[in-house]
């Protein structure tokens, strides 16, 4: 069962990786996906910002041209005043194309940008100052117009220059952003389908290796059933050949009785008799405890009065009781209580209960028989006075061959292991309380079948003795009883 | 006075079943198998026949239905079947005896038996 064990913490152990893979997977990919779409949206919104800068940046260049040609025909100091707003346009424009995250070869654009602005400022104020002594405007304001114009035209050059690049540059990390979320759903599919397929081995290999296991576990089963099978076929050819000898030596001690008249011969050749009824019930307990090993025990049930039974039992035992001085009594409630049993089988058990009680009990001690209804159960009851059972050999007492030490002299220990098997055959359970000097009381239930039931119920209105002991048994029935 | 025959492979059970039954005062002869106990009732026809059930070459129960068409123009000879077998008595009833000996058996038991089986009573259990 160990390895078993061991199986079972492996294939917990390959699940947990297994998780783990797709736990990474799933966050891995969620991380990745959540990147991809920051930079995409950085970008488009980075990218429309530094559109609509560059295009106020031309405007506000443009007005300046314009405004301060306005200014040098008109000499209005309004003019001067927008020229002056649009210059500050201009600058707030480039400042804001100027963000913190640029890049060096951005920044250098950026810069050449600023420089051109700065110089078409210059020439701007410089063309305001010079020609304030002129007094032909016309001319002033082509003169400005002529140098203006390139500088501007420097200006917007390299305004879309950087926006251009700055365009090929969010178009990259838009590009990248594309291959992220690209990457996220391969890994989460690479890593969600190899911990699909590592759970697949897994599943497989364990379940073979289960399969294996069970299939063991049911080879061995079926060897050990053989095997069992097997004994008790030998034991009953065995004991087949034993049993006709054995009658032989019976025959040939019950002649050697009646043919002397020699009181130590005969006595001798009861000895011998005695000996072999022994041997019989030996040879009887080894095959029964085979049948019992093999699962084989037959039982052939019917529906007979438990009063039956008991009577044989009396009639077996009655005789050793009263030689020991030992008072054997029985009880029934109801009197007509019925089970339906093998008769020859539950005399069996009795017969082993009772015959161990008789070993165990002192004279001057008892055994009583007791059987009566427990619920949809029949339980007998056989307690005795008599040595008890030590606490720990309680739970070995139905065990093969297992033998007390005070018993350990006669009997080949089968007895309780034969009586479990049998009524075990039945459905039914045994156990045994006892205590030393408290004597034991060995209890065994059988079931009342449910079709049964009705018919276990004793119909006194309808029949005053339903299940009256019959033939000669009748006759010692009170007898027995008191 | 009757003539038994005893059919079993154990020789010293048939021998002591011969001997067991010295005070009953019967002619009893012995075969050790199925083929020798046909033999032996061909030779003389016996009053009653104990029998083995199982024996090596022709059991007992082999052995009984080639008696059958023997029986046909007289009444069948009884039989007491004998064995440690289970389930002796539905072999038995199978072969239309109720007499039966389970192996091992006393004396009481033999004589019993025997008696009950020549005088034709049907209840014999042991």
């Amino acid at each position: 069962m160990r390895w078993l064990n061991n199986i079972a913490s492996r294939a917990a152990f390959g699940f947990a990786v297994v998780w783990g893979l797709t736990a990474v997977a799933v966050v891995g990919s969620v991380v990745l996906a959540r990147d991809a779409s920051d930079v995409l949206e950085g970008t488009l919104i980075g990218y429309a910002d530094d559109l609509m800068h560059a295009s106020q940046a031309q405007f506000a260049a443009e007005r300046m041209v314009a405004v301060g040609r306005g200014y040098l025909l008109t000499r209005e100091p309004e003019l001067l005043a927008r020229a002056k707003e649009a210059e500050s346009d201009l600058d707030v424009s480039l400042h804001l194309l100027d963000r913190g995250d640029a890049r060096p070869s951005e920044r250098a654009l950026l810069r050449e940008v600023q420089s051109s602005a700065s110089r078409y400022r210059q020439l701007l104020d410089q063309s305001f100052d010079t020609t304030s002594a002129t007094e032909d405007r016309a001319a002033r304001a082509n003169v400005l117009r002529d140098r203006l114009l390139p500088a501007r035209e420097d200006l917007g050059v390299k305004l879309g220059t950087l926006v251009a690049h700055k365009q090929s540059l969010q178009l990259a990390a838009r590009l990248r952003a594309g291959q992220m979320a690209a990457r996220s759903v391969r890994v989460t599919t690479g890593l969600g389908g190899l911990a699909l397929i590592l759970s697949a081995i897994l599943a497989w290999l364990f379940t073979r290796r289960l399969g294996e296991v069970s299939r063991l576990e049911r080879a061995m089963a079926q060897r050990a059933t053989r095997a069992l099978v097997a004994k008790e076929e030998l034991l009953h050819v065995i004991a087949h050949d034993l049993r006709s000898p054995l009658t032989a030596i019976v025959l040939r001690a019950a002649s050697m009785a009646l043919g002397h008249r020699d009181e130590d011969m005969a006595r001798s050749a009861a000895a011998i008799q005695s000996i072999c009824e022994r041997m019989r019930r030996l040879i009887q307990s080894l095959l029964d405890a085979a049948t019992v090993d093999a699962g084989r025990i037959s039982i052939a049930p019917a529906r007979f009065p438990v009063e039956t039974v008991i009577m044989a039992i009396m009639e077996t035992f009655g005789p050793e009781a009263r030689s020991t001085s030992v008072h054997l009594d029985w009880e029934v409630t109801p009197p007509q209580l019925a089970v339906w049993a093998d008769r020859e089988r539950i005399n069996q058990v009795l017969s082993n209960l009772i015959g161990n009680a008789l070993k165990f009990t002192p004279a001057g001690g008892s055994i009583k028989i007791v059987v009566h209804e427990e619920g949809a159960n029949v339980r007998f009851e056989v307690k005795d006075t008599g040595i008890g059972i030590r606490p720990e050999n309680l739970p070995h007492v139905f065990e093969r061959y297992w033998k007390s030490d005070a018993q350990a002299r006669k009997g080949a220990g089968l007895g309780l292991y034969i009586a479990k098997g049998i009524v075990e055959g039945h459905k039914g359970r045994i156990w045994v309380g006892s205590s030393p000097g408290g004597g034991s009381s060995f209890q065994f239930e059988l079931p009342i079948p449910e079709m049964r039931a009705e018919e276990n119920r004793p119909s006194l209105a309808t029949s005053p003795s339903p299940v009256a002991p019959k033939g000669s048994l009748a006759g010692r029935d009170q007898h027995a009883h008191g | 006075l009757a003539s038994l025959l005893v059919v079993d492979d154990d020789r010293d059970l048939a021998e002591a079943i011969v001997t067991a039954l010295e005070s009953e005062r019967h002619e009893i002869r012995i075969a050790n198998h199925g083929g020798e106990g046909l033999e032996r009732i061909y030779e003389h026809r016996p009053d009653l026949i104990l029998l083995d059930v199982q024996m090596p070459a022709l059991d007992g129960p082999a052995m009984v239905r080639r008696l059958d068409p023997l029986d046909r123009d007289g009444s069948p000879i009884p039989i007491v079947l004998m064995s440690g077998i289970d389930g002796l008595a539905t072999i038995a009833e199978r072969l239309g005896t109720s007499f039966f000996l389970r192996k091992p058996f006393g004396v009481d038991n033999l004589i019993h038996v025997v008696r009950a089986a020549l005088e034709g009573h049907s209840a014999s259990r042991p």
